[in-house]
């Protein structure tokens, strides 16, 4: 799983985090680090769909948080992905 | 590094960097900088230009860019000078065996001369049988191609020379009465323009073609977009 805008989903699903803390988060459960051209253009997409939102804050490390969109959004995708790797593991075993 | 990235990402569009760019400042601010941060940040801000530019805007900006690659290209590559001189060799009698036979002797001069020449002028080095009509004394084109044209016309001439010695020479030896008269028609040109690279032309090419390719990667690159909003 390498799509930023998933990985950023996923890692809101937890909570609210400005931008280096999603970046240190991601590379911590999904062993990638997102550049901050990559991130960016992820949030920016992201936000313009309505999955996240920035929450209030006066610091320029502004948190997001995922929506409610964002979240249907995410689990739709995590249930496709669960049976591509389902499938996939199935086969294995039998090959 | 860090701020060669603050600079990078001056590249982003001006109404995204008013709504992101303090975010993306603090970011830089809290990581260790990479080279790859570097390209990121670029390779973002063009992708965040190429979604918020007009088609007329991206086609434009391609066109442009075009026309400065195939300009560079065009002014990096040199410039090559054609020097070129014609001569006639008449014919010793008005028979068809005549101009036959003159017609050997001028290839044999020419072998003889061209065979004393370096690899490099024979290949740059063209001597072409002009058609002359109504079976007339035949003339021949002598051409040199150089990156200098004092240079290029200093040896068509010193070729132009070459050919009358050479035929003085082996009609010396052969010892006959009917000679073959060589006449310079026109002496070695010293060439005003350049004929290769055509400047304008390669500049005219690189715009039309970054025009095109601009134009197939933003219908490209929008259609993906389309696709991943759908």
């Amino acid at each position: 799983m390498s799509d930023p805008t998933l990985l950023v989903l996923a890692s809101l699903a937890d909570g609210e985090k400005h931008g280096y803390a999603m970046m240190e988060d991601i590379q911590r459960f999904a062993k990638v680090r997102l550049g901050p051209g990559t991130l960016y253009g992820a949030i920016t997409r992201l936000e313009q769909r309505g999955w996240i939102r920035p929450v209030g804050s006066d610091d320029r490390r502004r948190p997001y948080c995922i929506t409610g969109a964002g979240r249907e959004y995410l689990q739709a995708q995590l249930t496709s992905l669960d049976q591509v790797l389902k499938t996939a593991i199935r086969r294995l075993k039998h090959a | 590094m860090r701020q060669l990235i603050r600079w990078t990402a001056r590249l982003y569009p001006a109404v995204w960097r008013e709504r992101y760019g303090e975010e993306l400042d603090a970011l830089i601010e809290d990581i260790q900088p990479q080279w790859e941060d570097l390209l990121n940040v670029l390779l973002g801000a063009f992708r965040m230009q190429m979604t918020t530019w007009n088609y007329v805007k991206i086609v434009t900006a391609a066109a442009l860019a075009g026309a400065l690659v195939a300009g560079v290209f065009a002014f990096r590559t040199p410039e090559r000078y054609v020097s070129t001189a014609v001569m006639r060799i008449a014919p010793a009698g008005q028979t068809d065996s005549d101009r036959q036979k003159t017609l050997d002797r001028l290839q044999q001069i020419t072998n003889e001369i061209v065979s004393r020449r370096d690899t490099a002028l024979r290949k740059a080095l063209r001597i072409q049988l002009l058609q002359t009509q109504g079976g007339g004394a035949p003339a021949f084109l002598i051409s040199y191609e150089y990156p200098d044209r004092l240079k290029a016309q200093a040896v068509v001439r010193d070729l132009v020379s070459s050919f009358i010695q050479q035929n003085v020479a082996t009609q010396g030896n052969r010892g006959s009465s009917a000679l073959e008269t060589l006449e310079v028609l026109d002496p070695a040109s010293l060439p005003a323009r350049p004929l290769a690279p055509n400047r304008p032309i390669i500049v005219t090419v690189g715009l039309f073609g970054g025009a095109v390719l601009g134009l197939l990667a933003v219908l490209v690159w929008r259609s993906t977009l389309h696709s991943q909003k759908t």
